[in-house]
Formats: structure tokens, C-alpha cells, sequence
């Protein structure tokens, strides 16, 4: 599935009532299994972009377009019901912070990234990301038994729990020792390519996004580049 | 993962708050279930209306409940006697002899009924044969009494008992808890003695020849025996001496030991037919008393005319106060027209027939009181219980009230700790509406199962109460029916419950993912 941002622009009203561009960006096109990192600065509006391809946040003008064979669908101009459950199909997110529920096992999170697509879950698929990210003879452990690092491949097998066309991660090896970042990182291309998604990685860190056969830089994709940042991205 | 899967495991991770707010819901739930089965059997307990008999002939002393009261429900004590020549009357079929009322055209069946005596805490009751559906021959009646309309007594074991005879049929629980049966002898204890007091046991001994099924009533609770042969115990023969001066306003403790014969004399006794151990006990009590005797007749009797005092013991075996004929039948030796009995129970012989008895004792006769059990029963329930019982109901609704905002506080607080853990959910792909519907579940669920363990609990409540009935006044409650009203208790506990949930619900429903993603 491809990924196309046209016209895209979200601005945020400061408190003073000025207005803030956050986001914009003439057109940005990203293919099918194609894998993204993405640099910018603390505060450049790295994470509103990707709120915006997620259907989390609406864009003030502007089309997402996800298009797979001769369909498209525009999540700017889905209602927030359809947003969601257009997310929860195909859309994979990956936080910063783990962001699992506590009460929950390691299985159980993993299954509840299956659990809003409209499809039955599949355990056989939860076990096998898993293992996949060497936690299995750790599933049932909940959240508070693991360790920071293990805790995000967790997140990382339930971003891609529901098979989905797009991965967006948002610096998430920002918590992580170099080591255990460099193991999360490959873990996360190694998964996506194994389900064919595409994953736009936002990080700041240049050695990361050097691994990627394509960086983008906000700055230079954000036509008010130059205005100034917003505390809230 | 569905969503009760996903509810389910929210309530797990919050076990405590979800433990004590499933607590409150069950004390509130099992509160109205409980009231109301107590309602609904105390009021068909209290309130029935289908008793057997229509009319209940007691003293004039006394009030009607305390008069329905000891009779069908063998609580309280009888508060005096009726004549047994009213009973004759009642039960005469035929034209009555001179001076004496014709109740032919009323009364159906009339049944003696005498109390005043227990067995181990157990009610005596001395009455006829009648009572079980046998004639004085013990031949089956056509049309035998009923205790309950539709229901007549009958017999697990053995026979009724011989009218004349020292014998004894026994009610279900006496059986059981007496561990009694054919054969088993006991005497009789003068009254209900209290736990430090020293029984007064009489000399006569009964046999048990019948043992009585069930009739889940007080009856189970009783040992019957014939009326006349309570007139065999010596202290019941005086005893009806004394409440004949009594009731002439003669303390019979006041007279001279020398001056009884003539005091009899003057109320009118014919001392030939006065036992001679009731002149002889009644001296007794006198004795060491100093009045003037001086006085005539009538200034003596003025002088007796005060408060009975205390009745002294009697630390001696009862003389026998009876001898038994050919036949071993008891011949008492008070005289007929001296019996008295504590109540008759009427069956008229239509609702005319029972307005007439009313009226009769109501207007033209002082001798007695007729009551029908059944609107006084319904009286009491209508004065006493029923506003009581509405009380009740009223602050089991507020408990119920008070159940349904512990869950709103409960899911709300929770909700304001799992901001982050919502707009997980939302980034994973549940919308609102899920949102909504999970918390709304999760509340639904807490009055579901609060709703049911309040519907056992109320009912275990009800058990405990249906065993308190019994022990207090002999008959259970049918404490395991479930009524409609209850299950609309329950169905409205979990409408509160998940109603109570939606507040909740809303603020995770307006939950900006955004904001606390990025917060958390």
C-alpha cells in the first residue's frame, strides 16, 4: 500500500492566539513495503506528522492518501469513527515509551493490537512475533517483569499484531541503550519487510537514520520550515 | 481479544475497587431481595386470609390480635377463658334447650380449644377429635375441620386420640425435635416456665398414639390433647374456681380459710358439686390471711374485692382431681357446667352466618368476643408491618441509590488513572463508541454480577429469616421463591449500574488521544 501527503498542513493556535504551522508539507510519497527515516529536530513536528497519517489528529487542509492496487482512501477526509478503525486495520504504531497496558501479559498485548481490526485473533501470528523478538519464554510475563528493552520489543510485535500496510514508529529506540536500540531497530525493519510494510521511522539520531535507504529531513519537507517550533510536537 | 475478555481483565487489574464495588452493589441488591420476600411471606403469613375456620370465640378480656394470636399462631398468652357451655351451644346441633342461644343456623363446625400447658417449651393444646376430622367415636367425619381452607390435618403415623383418654396427638417438628413418637409418654408443665423458674409439673401422663404430618404452621409445634383432660389436673380445677370469683370480683387469696364455704355459698356455688380438693387448695391459699369475719356476707365480699396477689407454689404431687370410668374414660370431678375453655374455632355455615356471630358478640352478648382471623390479621399487617416493611424498601432504594454512585465514583477515578492506557486503546484502533461501550460493559457487568450474588445472598438473608419465623412462631417462609419484583430489582441494578458507567464512560469517551500520548 502506498502512502501519498498532499497539501498537507495542521497549525496549532498558541496560547497567545498566534498561529503556529506545525505541519506543512507540499507532497511527500512513500511505496509499498518502502522503509522511511525521518529526521528532525526536537519540536520540528515530527510526531503530529505522524499523528496525522494515523487519523489521531485531522489535518487542517490537505489529503492522506492510502492507495493499494486501484483504491484510495483519503484518512483527511474520514470521520474520526472511520479514522479508527481504518488505524486499527492498517496502520502499526510504535511510541517512544513501550506505552503497554499494565495488567497485561506480553501475549495479551500483542493480541490486543489484533483485537480492533475486525478480524479474529491470531495467536499462532502473536507467538511467532514473539518469538521473533526473543521473548518466547517471556509471554506471559506482564509489563512490570521485563525489562525497558524488552518491554519495547513487546510494543514492537503489537505494532505489527494486525499485519498492517504501514508502520509508523515514533523514536522508538529513544529509551533504549545503544545496544539494545540497534537490536530494536532491526528487529522492526526485519518485521515490517516480513509483512510488506512500509515504515516511516522518526528519530534524531543521524546514525539510525543512516541504516535507511531513505531519509527525510522535516525541515526540508515543511515549506514553514522556517517558523519557529512548537513546544507541543 | 473480545470485549468481555478485554472488560474481564480491567476488572482484574482493579480487583480491589472492583471487589468493593461489587460489595456495595451486592449489600444494596440483597437488602431489596430480602425486604421484599420478607415483605411478600410476612404479609401472606400475617396477612392470609385463607384460614380454615371463620370465626374465633375467645374472652372478652383481650384484644382480638392477642386472641388470633394465641390461637392460630400459639404466641402470646390466652388472656382468659370462655364458658364451655357456649361451646355446647355452638356445637349443638339441634334445638337447644331452654336459655340457651340456637347457633344452628350459624355455625358449621366448633372446635374447643384450651391452652395453658407445655411439654419442653412445647404448646399443649387440649381440643376434640373434631379437630382432626373424627367424631367423638373416632369414625371420620364427612367434612373434616380445616386448618387452612382446603387443608385438614393428617396423620403420618397412628391415630387421633381417644377424647376421654389421657392421650395425644403431636405436631411434625415435636416429633423430630422431641424425638417422640407412638407410645412416648410425657406430663404436662403448668404454664411456660422461664429458665430459672421451677417447673410445675402435673401428675396426669399422656400417650402420643398420633403423630401429624407437616402443615408447615405453628400446629407442627404443638402436642394435642383432649380438653377434658386438662380438667383431670388438679391446679386447673382450682384454677377455674378462682377465675370464677375473679370474675365476681372476688380475690379468692383474701378469704378466711373458715370463711370459704360461706363466701361460696353467697356467689351462688352449690358446694356438692365444688371438687372437694379445689375447697381444700383454695383454703390453702388463704391460709394465714386475717380478715374481719366478723362481717355479713356482702361486707365481706366487698372486703375481698381486691388485686389477686401472687399465687403461692405448690411444692406437693396434685391430688387426683378424676376418676376413670368402666370404659378408662376420665370423668372429671369438676362438674360441667364448671369447664371453661380458652377459645372455640368456628366455621360458619356461610358469611351471613359469620356476620352474624360477629355482631352477636360484638353488640348483644358480653360473654365473649368473636373475631375473624383473617381481618384481624390483615389489620395488623396493614397497622404494623406494612408501613414498616415500605421503610425499609425506601432505604434499600437508597442503598441501591448510594451502590450505583460507588460505581460511578469507582469507574471514574479509574478512568482519570487510565487516561494514557484509553488513548492506547484509541491509537490501537478502538474508536469511541468501543470506548464507551467497554466502560459501560465493565459497569454493567459489576451490577450484573452484583445483581446475582445479591439475588443469593437476599435469599440466604430470607433463609435466616424463614428460620427465625419458625423458631418464634412455628412456620417458614417460602424464602426460596423467586418473584418478578425481584428480578426487576436485579434488571434495575444493573440498568443503574451501567447508567452509573456512562458518566464514566463519557469522559474516556472524550479522551484526546493525542494529548495523552504524548503526556504519557
Amino acid at each position: 500500500m502506498a502512502v501519498e501527503l498532499s497539501q498537507l498542513k495542521k497549525v496549532f493556535v498558541g496560547p497567545d492566539g498566534s498561529v503556529v504551522p506545525v505541519v506543512d508539507i507540499d507532497s511527500l510519497r512513500f511505496n509499498d513495503g518502502e522503509q522511511i527515516a525521518l529526521i528532525g529536530t526536537s519540536g520540528s513536528g515530527k510526531t503530529t506528522l505522524l499523528h496525522l497519517i494515523a487519523g489521531i489528529l485531522t489535518p487542517d487542509s490537505g489529503r492522506i492518501l492510502f492507495a493499494s492496487g486501484g483504491a484510495s482512501a483519503d484518512v483527511a477526509a474520514m470521520t474520526e469513527a472511520q479514522r479508527d478503525v481504518f488505524r486499527g486495520r492498517n496502520i502499526g504504531y510504535i511510541f517512544q515509551t513501550h506505552h503497554l497496558l499494565a495488567g497485561f501479559t506480553a501475549m495479551e498485548n500483542v493480541l490486543l493490537g489484533m483485537s480492533f481490526t475486525g478480524r479474529a485473533s491470531d495467536r499462532p501470528w502473536a507467538e511467532h512475533l514473539l518469538r521473533e523478538v526473543g521473548l518466547s519464554d517471556r509471554l506471559h510475563y506482564k509489563p512490570s517483569k521485563l525489562s525497558v528493552g524488552q518491554q519495547q520489543r513487546v510494543a514492537v510485535a503489537r505494532a505489527l499484531a494486525s499485519r498492517p500496510a504501514l508502520v509508523l514508529a515514533d523514536e522508538p529506540t529513544g529509551a533504549l541503550d545503544e545496544k539494545n536500540a540497534q537490536q530494536v531497530l532491526e528487529l522492526i525493519r526485519k518485521l515490517c519487510r516480513e509483512v510488506n510494510a512500509a515504515l516511516l521511522l522518526v528519530t534524531h539520531d543521524l546514525s539510525i537514520a543512516k541504516q535507511f535507504p531513505r531519509v527525510l529531513t522535516l525541515s526540508e519537507l515543511n515549506r514553514s520550515a522556517k517558523a519557529a517550533p512548537v513546544a507541543a510536537s | 481479544m473480545n470485549l468481555f475478555q478485554l472488560v474481564f481483565k480491567q476488572m482484574r487489574q482493579r480487583a480491589l475497587s472492583t471487589w468493593l464495588t461489587l460489595l456495595s452493589v451486592v449489600i444494596g441488591v440483597a437488602l431489596a431481595v430480602a425486604i421484599m420476600i420478607l415483605q411478600r411471606e410476612s404479609a401472606a403469613l400475617f396477612g392470609q386470609s385463607d384460614f380454615g375456620y371463620d370465626i374465633i370465640i375467645g374472652p372478652p378480656k383481650g384484644s382480638p390480635l392477642q386472641l388470633v394470636l394465641n390461637t392460630v399462631y400459639h404466641l402470646d398468652t390466652s388472656a382468659g377463658t370462655v364458658p364451655y357451655t357456649l361451646y355446647q351451644d355452638m356445637a349443638r346441633h339441634g334445638k337447644p334447650p331452654p336459655g340457651h342461644a340456637d347457633y344452628g343456623f350459624f355455625v358449621k363446625q366448633a372446635i374447643p380449644f384450651m391452652v395453658g400447658d407445655s411439654y419442653n417449651g412445647k404448646r399443649l393444646v387440649g381440643t376434640s377429635p373434631q379437630m382432626f376430622g373424627y367424631d367423638d367415636n373416632g369414625k371420620r367425619m364427612e367434612t373434616p375441620f380445616e386448618y387452612r381452607k382446603g387443608k385438614s390435618y393428617e396423620f403420618a403415623d397412628g391415630r387421633v386420640f381417644d377424647g376421654r383418654k389421657f392421650e395425644a396427638v403431636i405436631g411434625s417438628e415435636v416429633a423430630t425435635t422431641e424425638h417422640m413418637g407412638i407410645g412416648s409418654k410425657f406430663r404436662a408443665t403448668h404454664g411456660f416456665p422461664g429458665p430459672n423458674d421451677k417447673p410445675d409439673i402435673h401428675k396426669p401422663v399422656w400417650t402420643v398414639v398420633g403423630v401429624l404430618k407437616p402443615t408447615h404452621t405453628a400446629n407442627d409445634r404443638v402436642l394435642f390433647i383432649p380438653f377434658i383432660s386438662l380438667y383431670a389436673i388438679a391446679e386447673h380445677e382450682v384454677g377455674i374456681l378462682d377465675q370464677a370469683l375473679m370474675k365476681m370480683g372476688v380475690d379468692p387469696t383474701k378469704i378466711p380459710p373458715d370463711q370459704v364455704d360461706a363466701v361460696l355459698v353467697k356467689l351462688g356455688f352449690d358446694l356438692n358439686k365444688v371438687p372437694a380438693s379445689a375447697l381444700k387448695a383454695l383454703k390453702q391459699e388463704a391460709k394465714g390471711t386475717k380478715v374481719d369475719t366478723s362481717k355479713e356476707g356482702s361486707e365481706l365480699i366487698k372486703d375481698l374485692a381486691a388485686p389477686p396477689t401472687t399465687q403461692v407454689a405448690d411444692e406437693g404431687e396434685d391430688p387426683d382431681v378424676y376418676h376413670l370410668d368402666e370404659k378408662g374414660h376420665i370423668i372429671p370431678d369438676l362438674p360441667e357446667e364448671e369447664w371453661e375453655l380458652s377459645a372455640i374455632l368456628v366455621k360458619s355455615r356461610s358469611a351471613f352466618g359469620a356476620d352474624q356471630l360477629l355482631y352477636r358478640f360484638k353488640v348483644i352478648s358480653n360473654e365473649a368476643i368473636a373475631v375473624n382471623p383473617a381481618s384481624v390479621m390483615r389489620d395488623f399487617f396493614d397497622t404494623f408491618l406494612k408501613p414498616s416493611s415500605m421503610i425499609l424498601l425506601v432505604v434499600t432504594f437508597l442503598v441501591t441509590i448510594v451502590a450505583g454512585i460507588s460505581i460511578l465514583v469507582s469507574i471514574y477515578n479509574s478512568i482519570s488513572a487510565r487516561m494514557r492506557e484509553i488513548a492506547i486503546l484509541r491509537a490501537l484502533g478502538a474508536t469511541r463508541a468501543r470506548v464507551l461501550t467497554i466502560f459501560c460493559t465493565e459497569a454493567a457487568m459489576i451490577g450484573l454480577f452484583g445483581a446475582i450474588l445479591g439475588l443469593v445472598v437476599g435469599h440466604g438473608i430470607a433463609a435466616v429469616g424463614s428460620v427465625y419465623f419458625n423458631r418464634t412462631i412455628g412456620q417458614s417462609i417460602a424464602w426460596y421463591t423467586i418473584s418478578g419484583e425481584e428480578l426487576l430489582a436485579a434488571v434495575g441494578a444493573v440498568a443503574i449500574a451501567a447508567l452509573a458507567g456512562l458518566v464514566p464512560a463519557m469522559k474516556a469517551y472524550r479522551t484526546p488521544v493525542a494529548v495523552n500520548l504524548v503526556s504519557g
